[in-house]
């Protein structure tokens, strides 16, 4: 049991206690109170610090200057309310309020460590405790991965550093992380391991779905004449290029041809506006994206590595071309993912998948293409091993069904009343107190919370490049066991074409 | 250093069972391997399919033992993989096992890489004979080790016989993401049409084939012509170009209402009477009532004197033309429906290919199909 620190006084609920102390502890420490034969964590909320002696309704500044020669550190006090978190093994709350005149212990590091550590074994470190920085703090990739993560910040409060050091970590433990950079910041970082596999950025027309071509033309649903020739000539492109009448680079030039075909009959004359207009936007489409219209670009899905921080560099494209360049891979991934599971063909490892700017791809007030998928896997991933994490510095122009979703937390620095309240509304787990706290934050200090740990914490997130660890886990064994599968099955396939060839 | 690529060069396949369609391919190949050796190549590089069948007539055999003999007074390496038509499905020898003693170099997974040297240069040369679909992992495996391998050496060349699903999404193997990234030169073999891409450090190219092994390859043919070609790795980044077969056997793919047939079959005949080589025509004739009897034979009477073949099909009528686009994508299904069924690509394009023929009627031809498939030992 650590130090001493002061006494309970007042009146006491089972989750709130007040205390006053002579020491001078910190916000955010975790204290131990010993009642109902129990030894109970709780956390100092809020700190308040005074003098008998020297109260608020003094209005001498001498006054203050003649007491201030009798003070001493008797007329001082301390006075603070501590949240009671549970009891130290199983960390349920007791069903009684602690006694008056309870004395209140710091909590010593080996109990925290024991909280905070990796015991389920199925954890990575991401920081300290702000106030002991001498107990790390693992968080349960299961669980992230699982239930899903929202990062939250103000700019320059640390989000790139948190994802950074999450990425690399996970990577480290041989699964698989997909990162969609917005600002090419990952793109270019070097991960410790060095694993960053980066995956070009690039729109392939013959794969993408109709509703996502319609986007990057920008042909809304109130056009749906420009829809429906639309739709009408792709159907016959595609069928030409099924049947190998042309090849994929053509795909949109047959298209346009198709259109200007549509645009001479006479049958279409009264609609040769709404055909003449779609032709133009294909034109506009093929300037815009000339640099990363790719015909030949394999899907993000069957370039991703286990083992990796993946990273799709998006910096180079504008948002609706973001929008369908995401929205694409989620759903590639999810199909890919459930075929996997039914026993098909598909991607043979479980993934995490952060989106950065998150409150652009899935807005509060207008409709995307992500928003759609990011909601479907934040429904469904949880089965098929697909987590997100949604990072963003306008929490309140997020989507507000989609980050409830996120069951786990990190939020950095928010400064905002409107941001903080947003978050609270979305998180059953974030109290009032904990929100208290934010605007305090320093950089790279946090609140943690949700299931990934088991009891919320101010949190110094570790600077990207720290130390390695390890760790056997649950998401991470799946991940090592596929490559063990691999590798039998290369084996396995490989003697199947050593006896198709008899040596000579 | 200059290598000559080609690739599906099907030696032996007897198309229409024709003594002059196998002596074509025999014809091209021979003028190809004539023009690499003009175009003083350092060495020449098979991308698989060098026969049509692992079990091809001995004049291919022979046709391709001259060719290697030649090559090595020449001085000129020849690299070669098994294609997916010249390999036993299970257990056997690759043709090219015979050509090993005279020179020849065979690549597969048990030596799937060779260090070719000359003067000062030396290029890491790897490949691998056609891998089934099913055996993807064992492929990507040797990728892998290859790619590694390569790693030591500043000029790298790959040899593959594979499908890639970027430029064939019907039926492939591979994505481009799988394959090594380290590569100077990818030598791909399978697919029939030409393409070159940007890929790796260099160019990934398919040679295609080197005559029309089907008629829908003509449409390329026309576009891009057929041949094989020779790139330099010497510089930075390497430089290729296309080498040309002078004269291919013309297809003549023609529509004819039978209403005109007369004056069609004329016409037809005027233009072809010139050809320098007797082309193949193939006719559709569409219209009301055909008696395709006498549609047979008027049109043998009067394009045989100046065609190779005359191949007829017949189209009916009532068929309007928005019909006649649901009947391709009813055919399309049809086909998806077999691939999906019969799984083994090959026995389902032989159903796909017999399902057509049979719809016209056409027993000799389906028997022939058969017979040349049981040939090619797919059993």
């Amino acid at each position: 049991m650590g130090r001493l620190i002061g006494y309970t006084i007042g009146e006491a609920t089972p989750t709130r206690v007040t205390f006053i102390s002579k020491e001078v502890p910190i916000v955010g420490q975790y204290v131990i109170l010993e009642y109902s034969n129990k030894r109970v964590l709780g956390m100092i909320q809020n700190l308040v610090r005074g003098s008998v002696s020297i109260t608020d309704n003094i209005h001498d500044p001498i006054a203050v200057e003649r007491i201030r020669m009798f003070e001493n550190n008797e007329t001082h006090y301390i006075k603070g309310t501590i949240k009671i978190l549970g009891d130290v093994d199983s960390l349920k709350i007791p069903r009684t309020p602690p006694p008056p005149a309870t004395e209140v212990y710091e909590a010593d590091s080996e109990v925290l460590r024991e909280i905070f550590g990796n015991s389920s074994g199925t954890g990575i470190r991401i920081g300290v405790l702000i106030s002991q920085p001498n107990v790390p703090v693992y968080i349960d990739v299961n669980k992230m991965v699982s239930r899903h993560l929202a990062i939250l910040a103000i700019t320059g409060a640390g989000k790139s550093n948190t994802v950074a050091v999450i990425a690399d970590r996970i990577a480290q433990l041989g699964g698989a992380v997909l990162i969609f950079d917005m600002h090419s910041e990952y793109s270019t970082a070097k991960f410790e391991s060095g694993r960053a596999n980066v995956i070009e950025a690039k729109i392939n027309p013959t794969n993408l779905s109709t509703s996502e071509l319609l986007r990057l033309l920008n042909i809304d649903q109130s056009s749906f004449k420009q829809e429906r020739y639309f739709r009408k000539a792709l159907k016959e492109a595609k069928k030409k290029l099924l049947a190998g009448l042309i090849h994929p680079d053509e795909l949109l030039k047959v298209l346009q041809r198709e259109l200007e075909r549509y645009s001479e009959e006479e049958k279409y004359k009264s609609d040769k506006s709404s055909i003449m207009s779609v032709i133009n936007k294909i034109e506009g489409l093929l300037d815009r994206y000339e640099s990363i219209i790719d015909y030949y670009a394999p899907d993000i899905v069957d370039q991703l590595k286990l083992g990796c921080v993946n990273v799709v560099d998006l910096g180079q494209v504008d948002e609706e071309a973001a929008d369908v360049i995401v929205s694409h891979a989620l759903s590639s991934l999810l199909i890919s993912r459930k075929r996997y599971t039914a026993g098909g063909e598909g991607l043979p490892f479980p993934i995490f998948v952060v989106l950065e700017e998150a409150h652009i791809l899935a807005p509060k007030d207008r409709n995307t293409l992500s928003k759609y998928w990011i909601s479907r896997v934040a429904r469904e991933g949880r089965k098929f091993g697909i987590g997100l994490c949604l990072v963003s510095q306008r929490p309140k122009a997020l989507d507000p069904n989609t980050l409830s979703q996120m069951n786990n937390m990190i939020v950095l620095r928010l400064v905002e009343p409107s941001d903080q309240r947003y978050v609270q509304e979305a998180s059953e787990t974030l109290s009032e107190d904990l929100v208290e706290q934010l605007p305090s934050l320093n950089i790279g200090e946090a609140v943690v919370l949700g299931m990934m740990i088991k009891v919320p914490a101010l949190v110094k997130i570790d600077k990207f490049k720290g130390k390695l660890i390890g760790g056997d886990l649950d998401v991470v064994n799946v991940w090592r066991k596929c490559s063990s599968t691999l590798v039998k099955k290369v084996v396995m396939e490989a003697k199947e074409l050593d006896d198709m060839l008899d040596s000579w | 250093m200059l290598i000559g690529h080609i690739s599906d060069t099907h030696l032996g396949f007897r198309q229409y069972n024709l003594d002059e369609r196998e002596e074509d391919f025999y014809r091209t190949y021979e003028e190809l391997i004539e023009k690499l050796i003009e175009e003083r190549v350092d060495l020449i590089v098979h991308s698989g399919d060098l026969f049509e069948s692992p079990r091809p007539p001995t004049k291919a055999l022979l046709v391709v033992q001259n060719s290697v003999l030649k090559l090595w007074e020449k001085n000129i390496a020849f690299y070669a993989i098994p294609g997916g038509h010249d390999q036993f499905k299970r257990r056997g020898l690759p043709p090219h096992a015979l050509f090993e003693r005279l020179g020849m170099k065979v690549l597969t997974h048990r030596k799937p890489y060779d260090i070719f040297r000359k003067g000062d240069s030396e290029v890491f040369i790897a490949g691998i004979q056609h891998v089934p679909k099913h055996l993807r992992n064992a492929l990507l495996g040797f990728l892998d080790h290859l790619s590694n391998k390569a790693k030591s050496y500043k000029k790298k060349i790959i040899l593959l016989h594979q499908s890639i699903k970027e430029f064939f999404p019907i039926d492939y193997e591979l994505s481009l993401a799988d394959l090594p990234n380290n590569f100077n030169y990818y030598a791909m073999g399978h697919i029939h049409k030409r393409l070159v891409k940007e890929f790796g450090e260099g160019l990934l190219a398919y040679s295609g084939s080197t005559e029309i092994w089907n008629r829908k390859e003509y449409q390329d043919y026309i576009k891009e012509g057929k041949g094989a070609y020779v790139v330099d790795i010497s510089g930075d980044e390497p430089v290729i170009h296309k080498i040309d077969i002078d004269l291919i056997r013309p297809h003549v793919i023609e529509e004819i209402e039978a209403e005109r047939i007369n004056y069609q079959l004329n016409k037809l005949m005027r233009r072809i009477k010139d050809f320098k080589m007797k082309p193949i025509i193939h006719l559709t004739i569409r219209g009301s009532g055909i008696n395709r009897r006498l549609i047979r034979s008027l049109a043998n009477r009067i394009l045989s004197p100046y065609a190779l073949t005359v191949r007829l099909e017949f189209e009916s009528e009532h068929l309007t033309e928005g019909e006649s686009i649901l009947e391709t994508t009813s055919r399309l299904n049809i086909r998806e429906l077999m691939y999906n069924e019969l799984k083994d690509p090959r026995i389902a394009e032989l159903a796909y290919r017999l399902f057509e023929i049979l719809q016209k009627e056409d027993l000799e031809e389906a028997r022939k199909l058969v017979k040349e498939f049981y040939e090619a030992g797919f059993f």
